[in-house]
């Protein structure tokens, strides 16, 4: 084509298609610029920074000075004003007084008469270079006087008379430099002197205007300054022009105000598994802006969005108020030269108001609990733990979806739809943690679990500490290992079996060698069920079987789970030909139970066999003489042979409590025969009381004492750490043996039955153990016994016998899995179709089968007793029943369950989710909220199931999978078709306890209450399942407890173990209560209560119970309070609160409560009782402990009424408080009292005694370090020592100090009784004493005393260390210990000995107190001191003891001359030293009476 | 039941029906003094006395021979004359009336001779195991002296309600302990002995000089009270309140010079 100068295209429409695209491109630019511009975070930041002004701005207006303040504030400017003039005046003066003062003193210079500043100044240099010039000269001095001493040293030791001359000479050359110096030091100090007594002069009156100035301007400050802070704050954050202008498109590109927010964690990588851990970023921030300030809390954030036109008129009006006070304030101070630090024409001129979702005040407000998360200062800093460690989802995201939030509940997820668009994420493997399981991840770091425990009660992680100790509860870990350990390092808590045998049977050398690997100690946990080793003594198979068919059937709230009759297992979910085999499995394993208990009892059980045949062939195979043994075998054949002489030694023969019944020192003892029919109905009702008081209830409830009867008032425990024993007279019954017997014997001594049981000894006789026994065994097993959905008649509740041949088709099952038995050797063996064609195990086969093999029992004809024994022992095995119960035959079985040592972290993928989903749309009835009362019900018989889990099993997630586990064991075999022993196997648990039926309880209600508790206690077993990551966290993350923590937190493992709370109530309630004026006004009344002295107080500064601590925040304190109730109508009506809320507690720990205006503080002592209001108190932990004794006070006042005055009293005569128990008892002496409880206080007073568990000295241990360990933390001030403690009083030094202290102390008349005392001591020794020089320096002695004597009764009034010489004689006489005891025993005081015995000073009546001879190895003896002070405040009730010291009472002169103080102090010394004190032969004279053996 | 204190009007002084002098009014010479007094009695009101309840002693020897020295010990909660049927320790005292608009009352005006208190210390004993006296009207200002004249230690345990200290204090043989700056109360302090359960004493804390306890006929009299419109109270430690209006009190109007005779209070076994 020829060339042309057209264009190819048309260049119009090039043009045009130019224009276009640059339009295009141009609009795109804008697209793209406004969408950068609104990215969701950037809208989410610039919205903040309304609501930052609009939340300061009313924080600012609520500290707007009201009228009177503004009087005050005025008042005070006023006063600097004034004080600044007179500073001004007085700077003016000081020329005045400057010529003034050259003119009184000629002598001085005129030079600086026009320029005081620069006399100052050159007075103030002169000072400071004389006071150099000073010490100079005194180190001169020093330096020389040691050289002096040094040579008038040398002249005393020198021999030599020349040297020893020349020694001296050299000193008195000394001397008089020193003595030069001296006069230079003392006129250089009168020069000093001088300047500063004529600066003063000149100066003085400046210095005190400057003074006055500063005071004025503190309290101004104090009146303005928090006002002041936050116009200030206000103002810097009002967005100004600035501000905008690097906000607008495209320049916020620049240092925009607008940006995300990262924290980047190296140290915490997220492990995508297979890759490289990846470092975590985490940009949380970007949205959760002031999740780290204190002040945007929900409350604050919610006002601001819920502000309505009135509200908004009354602040504006304030803020125009408080825009006039700081403008004109600023105009004044900037007429002075100061400014406010900020510009008030910043503040903002319109009240912020804003709209703000309910998503959007949780987007903005701070993290909940700053003391402990987020906050630099916390435990968890934002900057080193970052957000999604704990939450987990994806850190880096910020966008809301990407983010992977997790709704917590269906309304959060429409809202979150509606508001963000939400959808699930199937793509981040760890989505955020919905807020039900956010406490999961504290397992991560906290391995422990209890160290989630502060201040004795306080549960950081309730819901996580709940699941850990139903998970402890249930015994979890039986079946499913949960062992904390990944190679070699702690990766989570530690639950694992015991060994067996357990370490407390081994001997200290066998234990060694068990705890020798600190990498795998062994586990510490025992078996959750009763040992059925000698199940045929306490039961029959009948009731067994009922029980293991329907376990809730018999006890509504046992934790048997339940394994058969389950859902998607029960009878008609079976295929035709499995339908008949649970009952055969329940006939077989009760069966073998009971054959295998009856071996045992026999000696004959096959564990026991097994280890005896092997030993006698490793004995015949030791003494083999051809071929000869080789070294190697030799040793092999002894270790094995002592491996199973051990077995059998901690496998002893047991003796039958039918042979031989034995008390709690293993003595044997005769069965008490049944009382006679007359006197049957006080027997029982002595049994009755013993159940109720001897301490029974504080694990256990029984339905017979919930209603009064003669002489036997209600208790209505509920206690549920062990069974409720409601229908045990339906469960003893031994066939064809005494009812009685057994459960005499398990009262007496249950270790008998089981040695592993936590039950312990509770110090009866078999009288009382009998009347106990037969009281339980007279009470209907059934009928008023029965509670909700228990079956009524359990006498008729049995499991139909199975056919022989359906226990062969059974057998058959398990036969097949047996090693070398093929489908065609179990045909043989059991028969085809038909058990009469079975050709049975021959000899010959079973001889050459192990020795241990099952299948050698199946050897001769099949009955219907062998096919039982067989298909039990299988069933056993498969359903792991000895995960909980010690069961004969398994003695070294494994675990059966999936570990979930990392079950949290487990990928869904590899859950097999099956068809659970169908299951549950099929079987219930989805419901969308927990919460809806109305809508969650069962229909159609079908029961409600919440929705957020049916979609996480639908999505496939854990938490779903999880719930139905547990929910529905067995509901993943649905539409699967199983052969019998391939059939899932974990059983149904009922996680929750049985809540307390109210008398206004529809059924309907009831039940709803009880899948309410039981949904919960799902959830927490569930968060505990969760958090069980297995993360090797770094370890400086881990929390590792250390030293009283670690007791601490140890200690209250073992405490859960044994049920201690149950009786003791061990740490009071930890209270955080908001300080605002009301609640102040109303603890200032307690404190004017408490001020009112009339028992004569101490205030002791470094003691918790007397000194309170500062509050936790300005306006947060927390209070330590036990006893919690609502106070009367009266206490009310007289606090002027008639229609407040309040609760009232009493104090363990002393308050220190803060005047309202800030200025002073005082401290309400441990023991007063406050009045907290509710709407104030933040947060409130549960006293922890003390069940029983607080069930036992009202009864214990009606059974004792005449005894008992008040429930002060009563609680007296029930197991103590054990709050300060570290600080008052000595810990050498608390061991052995664990191990071995002997009686404390006199048991006709108290109403039980302390029973004696079986606890290894490990765990006794840990019990006495735990309580040490809780007083030095929580009362540092007394200076606790553990675990060791010297006692000085037990040292002859600190007698001696104390008697001179007391002689040079006493007053005139104690001084003549003692010098008389002396003086007769002296004349005594006179008379023995042979020596003649002895006599001669004795009758001096005599002499010297007789005189001095003479002068102290002729003085009118004698002082203090008058007459060091007679007192001197006198400290010779133990006048401390002598009249500190007198205290003690003089019959006329009898202070101690009303209540308290001493040796064989017996108490007659009624004594109170622990005899006191108990004191010097029981008690410490700084509490005890403190203990004599005031014993009200120590104790959580008010002691009967009274306050034998009062401050200022002085009671006890004649007997001890010194203060209340100092007397109890010496009556505690004589105490904590009894014997040897008592033992004085003074002592011993006087008061012989009282000296008694221990 | 209980019965109630009626007002009556008997007996007046002839020079107190001239004037109603208001509570407030200086007391001058002109006008009658605008004081009165007020006597009455407290009656058990049923055919069969109450029995006295002898306390069983469950301590030492020498405890026992103190405590039965003077006869055996009887609870003392029912004190009724033989003769006359008064009935002994009941408290009785005035108390100003409620101001109308819902303010705190203003305090009863104090006669000028009783304006200062004269008997600043008052002594309650146990002489043998039991409070002496057992009922005792302190007035702010006056000190509880808690003695002890017997050979044998007791204790002092006062309970006075929330909004009063308590205390529980050992006094040894011959000894005291003094209870001061004792806080006048609307409530009565129980004084026990935890050594001596059975001991009770019963103790009421006044800002007036107001106030008696019933003497062995049951007579009471406060004399030198302020004329004016006033509550009274009358409470036994069995019964509670036995005045008319429980414990809002009892109207009544004192009149100047006036001495008022009330009827007689009866009592009943509750």
């Amino acid at each position: 084509m020829a060339a042309t100068d057209k264009n190819y295209r048309n260049q119009r429409i090039l043009d045009i298609v130019f224009a276009l695209s640059c339009v295009l491109m141009f609009l795109s630019i804008l697209w793209m610029l406004y969408d950068d511009y609104s990215r969701p975070f950037k809208n989410v930041q610039r919205k903040f920074r309304d609501v930052e002004t609009g939340v300061f701005e009313n924080a600012m207006l609520d500290r707007f000075p009201d009228d009177s303040q503004m009087e005050q504030i005025k008042e005070a400017e006023q006063a600097v004003v004034d004080a600044q003039a007179s500073v001004k005046k007085e700077k003016e003066d000081l020329k005045d007084h400057l010529n003034q003062f050259l003119d009184d003193h000629p002598q001085e210079s005129k030079e600086y008469a026009a320029n005081p500043a620069r006399w100052i100044k050159a007075r103030q240099t002169a000072k400071t270079n004389l006071q150099t010039k000073y010490q100079d000269i005194k180190s001169k001095i020093d330096s020389k006087s040691s050289f002096y001493n040094e040579e008038m040293e040398k002249a005393g030791a020198e021999k030599d008379e020349r040297l020893r001359d020349l020694h001296v000479k050299r000193a008195e050359k000394l001397a008089n430099e020193i003595n030069v110096l001296t006069n230079d030091l003392n006129r250089t100090r009168t020069e000093i002197d001088v300047i500063v007594s004529d600066l003063a002069t000149v100066q003085g009156g400046l210095n005190k205007a400057e003074e006055q100035l500063s005071k004025a301007e503190d309290s101004l400050k104090k009146l303005t300054s928090e006002f002041d802070r936050l116009a200030k704050a206000t103002a810097q954050k009002t967005w100004k022009t600035g501000d905008w202008i690097r906000a607008l498109p495209i320049l916020d590109g620049f240092a925009s105000p607008v940006k995300p927010n990262q924290i980047t964690l190296k140290a915490l990588p997220i492990d995508y598994g297979g890759f490289a851990d990846v470092t975590r970023f985490d940009r949380c921030t970007t949205c959760h802006l002031a999740i780290d300030r204190g002040n945007f809390d929900k409350a604050s954030l919610r006002r601001l969005a819920d502000l309505d036109s009135a509200a908004v008129g009354d602040l504006q009006s304030k803020l125009d108020k408080a825009r006039k006070f700081l403008i004109e304030r600023h105009k004044r101070l900037e007429a002075r030269g100061e400014d406010l630090g900020f510009d008030p024409n910043d503040l903002p001129k319109k009240i912020t108001t804003l709209k703000l979702s309910k998503g959007e005040v949780t987007q903005y407000c701070a993290h909940p609990r700053l003391d402990v998360f987020v906050d630099p200062n916390s435990k968890h800093p934002m900057e080193k733990f970052g957000c999604t460690v704990c939450h987990a989802g994806q850190g880096s995201a910020t966008d809301f979806t990407l983010a992977v939030h997790t709704p917590a509940d269906m309304k959060q997820k429409e809202e979150w739809q509606k508001e963000h668009a939400w959808a699930p994420t199937h793509d981040w493997e760890f989505p955020m943690h919905s807020s039900r399981f956010v406490e999961a991840s504290c397992l991560k770091c906290h391995h422990q679990v209890t160290d989630l425990i502060t201040h004795g009660s306080k549960e950081e992680a309730p819901k996580l500490l709940k699941g850990y100790n139903l998970v402890k509860e249930n015994g979890c870990f039986g079946c499913h290992e949960i062992a904390g350990i990944k190679s070699g390092r702690e990766v989570g808590p530690d639950l694992r079996l015991e060994p067996n045998p357990p370490l407390d049977l081994l001997t200290p050398e066998e234990r060694t060698k068990a705890l020798s690997d600190p990498t795998t100690p062994p586990g510490t946990l025992r078996k959750v069920g009763p040992s059925l080793y000698r199940i045929s003594e306490k039961t029959n198979e009948k009731w067994a079987r009922s029980w293991l068919n329907n376990p809730r059937g018999f006890r509504a709230d046992t934790k048997m789970p339940h394994f058969y009759n389950l859902d998607a297992g029960n009878k008609d979910a079976l295929p035709k030909d499995q339908q008949d085999l649970p009952e055969a499995e329940v006939h077989s394993i009760i069966s073998y139970l009971f054959d295998a208990s009856k071996d045992y009892l026999d000696g004959k059980d096959d564990y026991r066999r097994l280890n005896l045949d092997k030993q006698k062939k490793l004995e015949e195979e030791l003494k083999r003489q051809e071929p000869p043994l080789l070294d190697v075998e030799r040793k092999k054949l002894e270790k094995d042979l002592a491996d199973v002489k051990d077995r059998i030694k901690y496998a002893p023969v047991p003796t039958p409590i039918a042979k031989e019944m034995v008390d709690e020192f293993g003595k044997p003892v005769d069965l008490p025969a049944p009382p006679k029919a007359e006197e049957q109905a006080k027997h029982l009702t002595h049994g009755r009381q013993l159940f109720s008081e001897k301490g029974c209830l504080a694990c256990h409830s029984h339905q017979g004492t919930l209603k009064a009867a003669p002489d036997a008032p209600a208790v209505n425990g509920q206690q549920t750490f062990a069974p409720n024993l409601s229908r045990i007279a339906a469960k003893i019954a031994p066939e064809g043996k005494d009812k009685r017997r057994w459960l005499v014997q398990w009262i007496l001594n249950p270790n008998v039955h089981s040695p592993r049981t936590r039950m312990p000894i509770t110090h009866m006789n078999a009288e009382d153990a009998s009347a106990i026994a037969d009281w339980l065994l007279s009470q209907s097993p059934e009928g008023q016994a029965v509670r909700f959905s228990e079956v009524e008649n359990w006498n008729t509740a049995d499991v139909p016998d199975p056919s022989l041949q359906t226990l062969a088709n059974l057998a058959k099952i398990h036969l097949l899995k047996a090693p070398g038995f093929t489908q065609v050797d179990v045909d043989e063996v059991l028969g085809t179709a038909d058990v009469s064609q079975a050709k049975v195990v021959s000899a010959d086969r079973a001889k050459y089968m192990p020795a241990d093999a099952d299948e050698r029992k199946l050897e001769g004809p099949p009955d219907a007793k062998k096919l039982k024994w067989y298909i039990g022992k299988k069933s056993i095995a498969r359903l792991g029943c000895y995960a909980c119960h010690n069961v004969p035959g398994f003695e070294t079985a494994k675990p059966i369950g999936t570990a979930l040592n990392d079950w949290g972290a487990k990928d869904p993928n590899r859950l097999a989710f099956e068809e659970a989903d169908v299951w549950v749309k099929e079987h219930n009835n989805i419901v969308n909220d927990r919460s809806d009362a109305k809508a969650w019900k069962a229909k159609d018989g079908k029961q409600p199931y919440e929705e957020y889990f049916y979609q996480a099993l639908e999505h496939h997630q854990r938490d779903g999978f999880l719930h139905q586990k547990l929910v529905a064991p067995r509901s993943y075999d649905y539409h699967r078709l199983r052969t019998w022993d391939d059939r899932l196997r974990m059983p149904q648990f009922r996680f929750s306890h049985l809540p307390k039926r109210e008398d206004d309880d529809s059924d309907e209600d009831y039940q709803a209450r009880i899948d309410k508790e039981e949904d919960e206690a799902r959830e927490a077993v569930m968060t505990f399942v969760l958090g069980l990551v297995a993360e090797p966290v770094p370890l400086a993350y881990v929390n590792e407890p250390k030293g009283d923590r670690l007791h601490e937190v140890k200690g209250r493992q073992v405490i859960d173990k044994y049920n201690c709370a149950g009786c003791h109530q061990l740490s009071p309630a930890v209270i955080d209560y908001k300080i605002t004026k009301d609640s102040n006004d109303l603890l200032e009344k307690s404190l004017k209560r408490a001020k009112g002295n009339l028992g004569g107080d101490y205030h002791f500064l470094d003691h918790n119970a007397w000194t309170g601590q500062p509050y936790l925040e300005k306006d947060r304190a927390r209070v330590f309070g036990v006893n919690p109730r609502d106070p009367t109508d009266d206490e009310k009506r007289n606090l002027e609160l008639e229609d407040v809320e309040l609760k009232k507690f009493r104090l363990a720990r002393a308050l220190r409560i803060n005047s309202d205006n800030g200025q002073s503080s005082a401290d309400l002592p441990a023991g007063e009782d406050v009045f907290l209001l509710e709407k104030n108190i933040l947060s409130q932990s549960a006293t922890h402990g003390g069940t029983f004794a607080n069930l036992l006070v009202d009864y214990q006042r009606k059974r004792n009424g005449a005894r008992l005055t008040d429930d002060d009293t009563a609680r007296s005569t029930l197991p103590p408080p054990l709050e300060r128990e570290g600080e008052r008892v000595q810990p050498l002496w608390l061991y052995g009292f664990l191990k071995n409880p002997t009686p404390i206080r006199p048991e006709k007073w108290m109403a039980l005694r302390m029973p004696k568990f079986n606890m290894s000295d490990d765990e006794a241990m840990t019990l006495v370090n735990f309580f040490a360990s809780v007083d030095r933390l929580e009362n540092p001030g007394v200076g606790l020592t553990a675990p060791y403690l010297t006692i000085e009083q037990r040292d002859d030094k600190y007698w001696n100090a104390q008697d001179r202290k007391y002689a040079f102390e006493m007053g005139k008349a104690k001084l003549i009784e003692w010098g008389k005392t002396s003086l007769e001591s002296l004349k005594e020794q006179l008379k023995t004493a042979d020596d003649a020089q002895k006599r001669a320096d004795l009758e001096k002695k005599i002499k010297l005393l007789e005189d001095a004597l003479a002068k102290v009764e002729k003085a009118e009034s004698v002082k203090n260390n008058e007459f060091p010489d007679l007192r001197g004689q006198i400290a010779e006489e133990h006048p401390y210990q002598v009249d500190g005891y007198r205290m003690l025993v003089k019959p006329k005081t009898k202070l101690c000995l009303e209540c308290h015995q001493i040796g064989k000073v017996e108490v007659k009546g009624d004594a109170k107190g622990p005899p006191l001879d108990l004191t010097p190895d029981r008690l410490r003896p700084e509490w005890t001191r403190y203990w004599f002070a005031n014993p009200n405040r120590l104790f959580t009730y008010k002691t009967i003891m009274p306050a034998n010291f009062a401050n200022g009472a002085n009671n006890y002169r004649d007997e001890f001359d010194a203060p209340s103080l100092e007397q109890l102090t010496a009556l505690r010394d004589v105490l904590m030293n009894l014997p040897k004190v008592a033992d004085l032969p003074a002592n011993r004279k006087t008061y012989e009476a009282a000296v008694g053996g221990k | 039941m209980r019965s109630y204190l009626a007002i009556s009007l008997l007996t007046a002084l002839t020079g107190g029906l001239l004037l109603a002098v208001s509570s407030s009014a200086a007391p001058s010479i002109d006008k009658p003094e605008p004081w009165g007094t007020i006597k009455g009695r407290v009656v058990w009101d049923e055919k069969k006395l109450p029995e006295p309840k002898e306390i069983a002693i469950t301590k030492d020897v020498k405890a026992i021979a103190n405590c039965l020295k003077d006869g055996k010990l009887y609870a003392e909660d029912w004190v009724v004359n033989k003769d006359d049927r008064g009935v002994r320790w009941v408290f009785v005292w005035l108390a100003p009336a409620p101001a109308e608009n819902g303010d705190k009352p203003a305090a009863l005006p104090i006669h000028p001779d009783l304006k200062e208190i004269k008997n600043k210390e008052l002594v309650i004993d146990v002489p043998c195991c039991r409070f002496e006296p057992h009922m005792i009207g302190v007035r702010k200002g006056q000190v509880l002296v808690a003695q002890n004249s017997a050979p044998i230690a007791h204790n002092f345990k006062l309970e006075g309600g929330p909004d009063y200290p308590g205390a529980n204090v050992l006094v040894p043989a011959g000894k005291t302990h003094k209870f001061e700056d004792l806080k006048p109360s609307p409530r009565v302090i129980v004084v026990q002995c935890a050594i001596h359960p059975w001991m009770r004493a019963w103790v009421r804390v006044f800002d007036h000089p107001y106030f008696a306890v019933t003497d062995a006929s049951g007579k009471f009299e406060i004399k030198n009270a302020p004329a004016g419109q006033f509550r009274l109270y009358v409470w036994h430690e069995e019964t509670g309140w036995l005045n008319k209006g429980g414990k809002d009190g009892e109207p009544i109007t004192i009149k100047a010079g006036e001495t008022k005779v009330l009827a007689d209070v009866d009592v009943k076994n509750p």
